[in-house]
């Protein structure tokens, strides 16, 4: 990896903070491979440089305890001893432009319509597999596949509501779509909580830089999920949660704050005569809409898992009937396989008859022969990931791993071609990051969060998530990620 | 030929439990030749019935009974018309094979090509067939069913008792031993990893008196149908080494069992429950008028108890995120 | 309110009150049992153990330190101070977004703090009391600042005041009623008052002529002193008032017509009476009951009921 000091051609040369910032291989967001500062950044730089270390640290530990306070954590529970933790927030924005926005949202909505057409069709006509566009294998054959919703109407063929998709910058700089998050897409809060701290932070820089809003998205949200019932006076919402032990549960608490609305577990609900009941201390309450933060398999024991401790027996009798509505619908997680994956651009040339806005990453599907062959001679050079699972488990990053961590899933991979997937190994983009009171570049991901139902709403912002290791390219909050706040610019 | 159908499940709990909530797959199906002329389910305690037809088809019944209650008894009565048969030809041709294809298969034939929960290949389902030799398939398709259809239920001794209603294949496969339900299981694996297209059946069997069947004449039974694109759906039952004909009464089917069973439900309460069912199929001529009808069996499904259980609730708590 | 939002923050609120009055009796029982000889202090030490631990578990011991180990942080024993905070903080977490963060880390603190207490030290016993005891009343006046006083708060206070009233009735049961067993000192009565954090105020009303039918009199039925019995019943009554304001009024009437007769047996009730025909050991039993009761009816009318019966 060639790296060079860019101090000579930034006009902040040699200052701190940006005194160790060296430029890799990756595309870099705030400097140009010569190192000058991109224009979006400028701003931003300029008045970086003019505020010594020991401001911007008090600044950063501000943001911390902040979050504390909000309570917006994440609670570790592995020695029985709860410890509030929360995921790390950089302060450093990063910035996308009103350019680089227009085609990341015009790519995520055509990709969403393509998406809910594609889960419409295989829950009815199955068009698509008869013209042989995708194996049936790959439908049949996936553990998220719903045939319970054969045919079931959704509100607007709308079986993705919420989504969150995850992009990243290529080498070229430009945006690819690296997974769609379909079923329980979870990161909102902390875009919505990451702009409130930043915002405290740079207040003035804000303002100068037509830096466009996003504190509506709970709104823009609670009107996606008004909008899926026919009920129109008093339409009673809740999200369902699996509970506290959920790692994601204070976003769940979240945003059933800012929404004004009902925060349940399974246990709270029942069903009676095809109708969804919250128990309240005065009486039973009538749900008409579930927002549900729980899988699939866990909704109803009475359909799905019959051990789930979690959902509510009846609820899917009840969702049938058209008595509640639930969003996401159930077995949208079939369309966001990562076999399935590899097919979305073309489902959108199939069902839209357009080029995909928005390219994907290169996927070798080792189900196929040949790209299996090929991914078994690169292992070294390939990320391989599971189909089936996410949060970065069940993954090997090639450059990264032992020769016999490689060959371990040879194996594995050989044992059961049709559950792998491989890619080259990308290099995100890195972002400038706030490091021991100095600024370095750590590589970054994009996660926008689509609203769909009676029209597609994408607020301009997103979730970008860092990874905090230097050089590490994994971002996950599970695996020792943090984030930042994300700028999308007005112009 | 018009059978009477009367199947009773009940449920008695150890102490008072509420919230029940229950689906039913006990109506038998009207196509081909069989006619469903009458159908009627009540439930003690009394409950308001839903109905929907499920994916397969089947009809679905569904209730639920809030109040506390130490007893559930769901008694459903049929009267069914079986009417022609279809006459099978002695084998199919050779070229049967060949028309397995995406023009003759629609999706839920290729839906039923998948591995589903219950016929999962294994090791001990890989030995079987190799010690039996059904790696591929004998003849033409008819053939080969039938040569496996005999194969099974002279490999395995019926005994209940042994396999239980959750149990994998691989139990009765290492016991050489079971039930209906594990001769069904058991073929539709073998016959899907020949390509060809099969799903459980749930039903009802008229056991004619001094019948050699099997299988037990008070209980529901179960076999499997494959698809043959010249001659379509046809049934084979491993547990009495026959096709199908017009003793089987149609209930319901399915991928596997987990698809299709006569009762499925939940409750609030404690665990302990004792299960009685009582099935009987009659010609009609014959009115049912049994004095000691019910008797006490093994639970076959295992409705999914109190909410009591932190440790599950806070492992299923933490895994779920995207 | 959900159900079972309403259920986590009573009982959050009735093992904290548990807690407070264990850490009070040890610290107070602690720092008087140098004053005392060796058979009074066997018999108020019996007293304290009495209070504070269900019949079945009563601990053998009559070793001070180990007795005070097992009330305070055994982990095996239900009652000990431990397995009260312990409790509540398991209700705290279910509950957690209901709760300031001030709120919840004081409580996680305070149990941590305890938690990683192997074996008091001998010497400064009381202390260790004394500052727990601190935390806890810092917890609730934390909890009164920055939790909105809307339903759930009601439904703290109930559990608080329910808790209370059955705790001081054990207590005065212990000096009064049936379960006393040996005729209380002089300094026993003193220990009561402290016991209920009742020492100065008591002087105040009656002047420091320590005399038990007035003790009596104070700890059941003044109507502003918040340990008193009566005081109790009116902030149940209260709390009762504003919980599950949308239930359907005859729910309520169920749950208010009890507290309605509890609220008037304590205010109409003259200590003269009790004490001179003997009765008070019935009154202490029946306040005692009718606590439960209450209790009962809460659960039947807002939490636990059969879903049939509101539809």
């Amino acid at each position: 990896m060639s790296a060079h000091p860019i101090a000579d051609a930034n006009p902040e040369a040699g200052q701190p903070p940006f005194s160790a910032y060296k430029l890799g291989a990756a595309y870099d967001e705030m400097f140009a491979a010569d190192g000058s500062v991109r224009p979006q950044f400028a701003a931003l730089a300029h008045r970086l440089t003019h505020l010594p270390p020991e401001e911007l640290q008090r600044r950063q530990q501000a943001c911390e305890t902040s979050f504390l306070h909000q309570g917006i954590t994440f609670t570790v529970y592995s020695d029985k001893q709860a410890t509030e933790r929360i995921i790390p927030t950089d302060l450093f924005p990063r910035i996308v432009t009103a350019k680089e926005w227009e085609k990341i949202e015009a790519g995520l909505t055509q990709r969403i319509l393509a998406l809910n057409l594609f889960l419409k069709d295989i829950y009815t006509d199955g068009r698509v597999l008869k013209d042989g566009i995708i194996p049936r294998s790959m439908i049949y054959g996936s553990k998220h596949y719903r045939r319970e919703m054969r045919g079931l109407p959704v509100p607007h063929d709308a079986y993705v509501n919420v989504c969150g998709s995850d992009l990243i910058r290529c080498e070229d700089g430009k945006f690819a779509v690296l997974e769609d998050n379909l079923r329980v897409p979870s990161g909102v809060s902390y875009m919505l909580a990451n702009r409130d701290v930043v915002r405290r932070a740079f207040p003035n820089l804000f303002r100068a830089q037509g830096v466009r809003p996003i504190d509506h998205y709970p709104r823009e949200l609670l009107a996606t999920l008004r909008a899926l019932t026919p009920v129109r006076e008093d339409v009673s919402i809740a999200i369902l949660t699996p509970g506290v032990f959920n790692s994601a549960y204070f976003e769940h608490a979240f945003l059933a704050r800012q929404m004004g609305v009902e925060l349940v577990e399974g246990r709270d609900l029942l069903v009676n005569d095809n109708v969804v009941y919250a128990r309240t201390t005065s009486g039973l309450k009538r749900i008409d809409v579930i927002y549900r933060r729980i899988d699939d398999d866990f909704i109803d024991p009475l359909i799905f898992r019959e051990d789930s401790a979690l959902g509510v027996s009846g609820l899917f009798n009840a969702y049938r009937a058209g008595n509640v509505v639930i969003a996401n619908a159930l077995g949208t997680g079939v369309a966001d396989d990562k076999a399935v994956y590899a097919y979305v651009p073309r489902l959108i040339r199939y069902y839209l008859a357009e080029e995909p806005i928005l390219e994907n990453i290169e996927t070798y599907l080792c189900r196929e022969e040949k790209p299996l062959a090929h991914v078994l001679a690169n292992l070294d050079k390939l990320v391989v990931k599971a189909v089936g699972e996410s949060g970065g488990y069940g993954m090997l990053v090639g450059p990264h791993a032992s020769k016999a961590e490689r060959e371990a899933f040879a194996e594995k991979i050989k044992a059961d071609p049709d559950n792998y997937i491989a890619q080259p190994t990308i290099q995100l983009s890195t972002a400038p990051t706030f490091v021991d009171g100095g600024v370095e570049p750590r590589h970054v991901d994009l996660r926008p969060f689509i609203l769909h139902g009676e029209k597609t709403v994408i607020v301009p912002g997103a979730l970008t998530r860092v990874a905090l290791k230097r050089g590490s390219l994994v971002v996950n909050s599970s695996q020792g990620g943090g984030s930042k706040d994300t700028w999308v610019l007005s112009h | 030929m018009f059978y009477s159908i009367r199947h009773i499940t009940r449920f008695r709990y150890a102490a008072p439990v509420h919230e029940s909530v229950m689906e039913i797959r006990m109506q038998p199906r009207s196509e081909g030749p069989q006619a469903l002329r009458s159908f009627q389910i009540n439930t003690n305690p009394r409950a308001q019935l839903y109905a929907y037809t499920d994916h397969f088809g089947n009809a679905v019944y569904h209730f639920n009974v809030l109040r506390a209650h130490e007893e559930l008894r769901i008694e459903s009565q049929a009267v069914v018309e079986i009417t022609r048969q279809q006459v099978l030809p002695e084998a199919a041709d050779i070229l049967e094979w060949e028309r397995y294809n995406g023009y003759n298969l629609n999706h839920d034939h290729f839906d039923l090509l998948e591995q589903s929960k219950f016929t999962q290949p294994s090791a001990a389902l890989t030995a079987f067939i190799r010690e039996k030799g059904l790696e591929k398939p004998d003849g033409d398709p008819l053939t080969a069913l039938k040569h496996l259809n005999a194969t099974i239920n002279e490999a395995f001794d019926y005994e209940s008792g042994v396999t239980e209603v959750h149990s994998p294949i691989d139990h009765a496969l290492s016991e050489k031993r079971g039930v209906c339900q594990d001769f069904s299981h058991i073929m539709i694996a073998i016959a899907r990893g020949w390509g060809v297209p099969s799903r459980y059946v749930s039903g009802y069997l008229y056991h004619r008196p001094h019948s050699k069947d099997r299988s037990g004449a008070d209980a529901t039974h179960a076999w499997l149908e494959c698809y043959l694109p010249s001659l379509g759906w046809v049934g084979f039952d491993p547990t009495n080494n026959v096709v199908t004909g017009e003793r089987h009464i149609r209930a319901a089917v399915g991928r596997d069992y987990a698809d299709v069973p006569p009762t499925r439900g939940t409750y609030k309460g404690p665990n302990e429950h004792e299960l009685a069912i009582a099935v009987s199929v009659e010609p009609t001529q014959a009115p049912v008028r049994h004095e000691d009808f019910l008797r006490v069996a093994r639970p076959m499904s295992s409705p999914t108890p109190t909410p009591s259980m932190p440790e599950r609730l806070y492992h299923q708590q933490q895994q779920q995120q995207q | 309110m959900l159900s079972r939002v309403a259920d986590s923050l009573y009982w959050m609120s009735r093992y904290l009150e548990r807690a407070e009055h264990t850490a009070r009796l040890l610290a107070v029982k602690l720092e008087t049992t140098v004053e005392q000889t060796r058979e009074e202090a066997d018999s108020s030490w019996a007293r304290v153990v009495a209070a504070l631990s269900s019949q079945n578990e009563a601990p053998s011991d009559t070793d001070v330190p180990a007795i005070a180990q097992h009330l305070a942080i055994d982990r095996d024993s239900d009652n000990s101070l431990l397995s009260s905070l312990s409790f509540a903080r398991d209700n705290a977490r279910q509950v957690r977004e209901q709760l300031s963060v001030e709120v919840w880390e004081n409580l996680n603190r305070l149990y941590l703090r305890l938690r990683e207490t192997g074996v008091l030290e001998q010497r400064n016993n009381a202390l260790f009391f004394r500052e727990t005891l601190q935390d806890l009343h810092a917890l609730e006046g934390v909890t009164y600042s920055t939790l909105s006083h809307g339903e759930g708060w009601y439904f703290l206070e109930l559990g608080h005041y329910i808790e209370r009233a059955q705790l001081v009735c054990r207590l005065l049961d212990l000096h009064f009623g049936a379960a006393k067993q040996t005729e209380p000192k002089y300094l026993d009565w003193l220990v009561l008052l402290k016991f209920c954090s009742a020492f100065e105020p008591y002087c105040k009303a009656y002047t420091a002529a320590i005399r038990p039918d007035k003790i009596a009199e104070f700890l059941l039925f003044d109507p502003e002193f918040p340990h008193s019995v009566r005081f109790s019943i009116d902030r149940i009554c209260d709390a009762l008032a504003h919980v599950a304001p949308g239930a359907p009024p005859g729910r309520r009437a169920s749950v208010e017509r009890l507290a309605g007769r509890l609220k008037a047996m304590a205010d109409f009730t003259q200590i003269e009476e009790l004490m001179a025909s003997g009765t008070i050991a019935r009154f202490l039993a029946d306040i005692a009951a009718q606590c439960e009761e209450i209790h009962a009816a809460v659960y039947s009318a807002y939490i636990t009921y059969g879903a049939e019966t509101v539809l």
